[in-house]
């Protein structure tokens, strides 16, 4: 993941160095905030990303918090396409990456005779959609971004069984929890 | 233009909650489950007997008999391992004794549960064993935590695992909203046998797990609350004698002197047997709820207790009690562990094991002192035979050497199958 993650910010160096020979690529750091809305559940995550920005396009690397169900930290690769070239314009982005658990203690799972905390895997965090910078003052600005996105990990627990006589056996479960939003999304380009 | 873009915002919020109830967190769980191969009690009590070794697939509980050790593997029997030299221990036979979780060694037999029935098997040639008896009913009814209800007129002899993987709402599965963990509340069936200090020397050593307990010819096991006593004068013919009402949710019993220490979820209980076929309540040491192995001298009890069982609490530690008034055991020294488990006593020296095996210097009890630790990992039970103490572990079964206790080191070891 984090070859993956460096070769797209490579990439995106690359490209903008030889597509442009006048214009060089800026930096962008962008904090954003987003309303998560899912299964019957509301939530938020917070999440900063940099990378470059040049001409329509912004790619770059971030985390974050997301705290829908599950809390984790995702660690993704970001890319914006932005349909016009000019200030105020439409967008669309696509993120993609590993999603860290990074659960609470009391959203761990606890079954029936098990006494012992569950352990986490990573995921997959991917997500999508359309936004507009609200106004923008020299590559500055606001932008609002309405997107789809999953997030997915794994968890582990042993149940042991017992009889009157002790221990009978122990069974591992493996959960893969997959968890779809929608996002409502603020952010700052800095 | 910017009226718009506000108007478009709130259309934008309004649609996503529109349509977010149209999202679904799934959870994908893959687990086992298992179902009983059931076998008549007359085809189970005629495959009682010495059988090819096999593989160690889990360890249970130990009890030593002269160079022979007979280790349980739950529910499937008991494995014999010649140990005549400590550092070259050979798996030599196995005893097919299915539902066997139990077993203590008086003169040449061995008497093992097998299920609700009480077996007694001459071992005088281990590698020829004999069923010499079969006392049905000695013990309850087995009760199961994930509700599953045997056929009591046959016995299980094995389980087949199925794999499956099954596809439901996050919110389905997502926590116990009440809390709720459900644990077997009926007694363990107990059997307690004469340890390294309190048995004859005709008598096997067990582990401070054990729950059968032979003393002055009884054969003590416990059933729903009350002790169970068989009288052994007729060492094939176990009689049974009555029973005793006792504490409730015993696990372990330690039998020493005229004493039996029981080790229960609530307490360290002691009970005289200056009448043998009425153990008498003697005295008690209250703790917390917490499974607690016992072991016990003339003037001080050592209990360890341990967390993630099914008799829950959240205590890791060893307690020494001075029992030199055994009406009224003292005040005791705690210890803090890690997940302390079975224990034996040497003369002055515990071992504990508490993930590893601990040594402890124990020549005042009020202050021991730990002399050196054996990387053993996981292990569960011991029993110290001269200056060699075998210990089961979830990994096999472990020899350790303490002739010297400060370089106390693993001779050898059985390991269980894959590992």
């Amino acid at each position: 993941m984090k070859h993956f993650l460096l070769a797209v910010l490579f990439a995106a160096i690359a490209h903008c160095a030889c597509a442009q020979q006048v214009k060089m690529p800026s930096l962008f750091v962008m904090p954003q905030v987003s309303l998560l809305n899912g299964d019957d559940h509301v939530s938020a995550d917070v999440s900063l990303s940099a990378g470059l920005q040049h001409n329509k396009w912004m790619a770059g690397i971030g985390g974050g918090l997301d705290f829908y169900k599950i809390r984790s930290i995702p660690v993704f690769a970001t890319a914006q396409y932005q349909l016009f070239r000019k200030p105020e314009t439409p967008f669309v982005y696509a993120q993609l990456g590993t999603n860290i658990p990074s659960p609470l203690k009391d959203q761990h799972y606890y079954g029936f005779s098990h006494y012992t905390e569950s352990s986490f895997k990573n995921g997959l965090i991917a997500a999508g959609g359309i936004g507009y910078h609200l106004w923008d003052k020299h590559s500055r600005g606001v932008s609002l971004s309405l997107g789809y996105t999953v997030k997915t990990q794994r968890e582990y627990y042993v149940e042991n069984q017992y009889d009157t006589r002790g221990l009978l056996r122990q069974i591992t479960h493996s959960m893969k929890y997959t968890f779809p939003r929608f996002s409502l999304s603020m952010s700052l380009r800095l | 233009m910017k009226s718009k873009l506000i108007a478009a915002t709130i259309a934008c919020c309004a649609v996503i909650y529109w349509i977010a109830g149209c999202t679904k967190d799934t959870t994908k769980e893959q687990y086992s489950f298992y179902t009983p191969v059931y076998q008549e009690r007359e085809t189970v009590y005629k495959n009682i007997q010495t059988s090819a070794p096999t593989p160690i697939n889990r360890t249970g509980k130990l009890v030593v008999k002269g160079n022979y050790i007979f280790l349980n593997e739950p529910d499937r029997g008991i494995h014999i391992i010649d140990y005549s030299n400590p550092a070259q221990p050979k798996n030599i036979g196995f005893i097919n004794i299915p539902g066997n979780r139990e077993a203590s060694i008086q003169g040449n037999y061995l008497y093992a549960d097998c299920y609700t029935d009480l077996t007694v098997t001459d071992i005088s040639d281990p590698q020829h064993v004999q069923l010499k008896k079969v006392v049905n009913n000695a013990f309850g009814q087995r009760f199961y935590s994930n509700a599953f209800i045997n056929d009591s007129s046959k016995i299980i002899v094995d389980w087949v695992r199925h794999d499956t993987t099954i596809e439901r709402r996050f919110s389905d599965v997502y926590k116990n909203p009440t809390g709720l963990v459900y644990y077997v509340t009926d007694n363990p069936m107990s059997f307690a046998s004469a340890s390294s200090s309190g048995g004859g020397s005709s008598s096997g050593v067990n582990g401070s797990m054990s729950a059968f307990a032979l003393l002055k010819n009884r054969l003590y096991t416990c059933r729903y609350g009350n002790f169970m006593v068989y009288n052994l004068s007729n060492a094939t013919d176990p009689a049974y004698v009555g029973s005793a009402p006792i504490a409730s949710n015993i696990e372990t019993i330690f039998p020493f002197g005229d004493n039996l220490f029981l080790g229960a979820t609530t307490g360290m209980y002691i009970y005289n047997t200056a009448d043998p076929d009425h153990p008498a309540a003697a005295g008690m040491f209250g703790h917390v709820r917490s499974c607690d192995p016992v072991v016990a001298d003339e003037k001080t009890a050592y209990v360890t207790l341990h967390t993630n069982t099914r008799c829950q609490g959240n205590v890791n530690e060893l307690n020494i009690i001075d029992i030199t008034d055994i009406h009224h055991p003292g005040t005791p020294v705690t210890l803090s562990m890690t997940s302390p488990k079975g224990l034996s006593k040497t003369g002055n020296l515990l071992l504990v094991c508490d993930g590893n095996v601990k040594i402890y210097d124990v020549t005042k009890p009020a202050s021991p002192s730990l002399i050196s630790q054996v990387s053993v990992p996981d292990s569960y039970d011991i029993v110290t035979i001269g200056h060699t103490a075998i210990t089961a572990t979830d990994k096999g079964l472990y020899f350790i050497d303490f002739t010297t206790p400060a370089s106390a080191k693993v001779l050898a070891s059985i390991p269980i199958l894959n590992q």
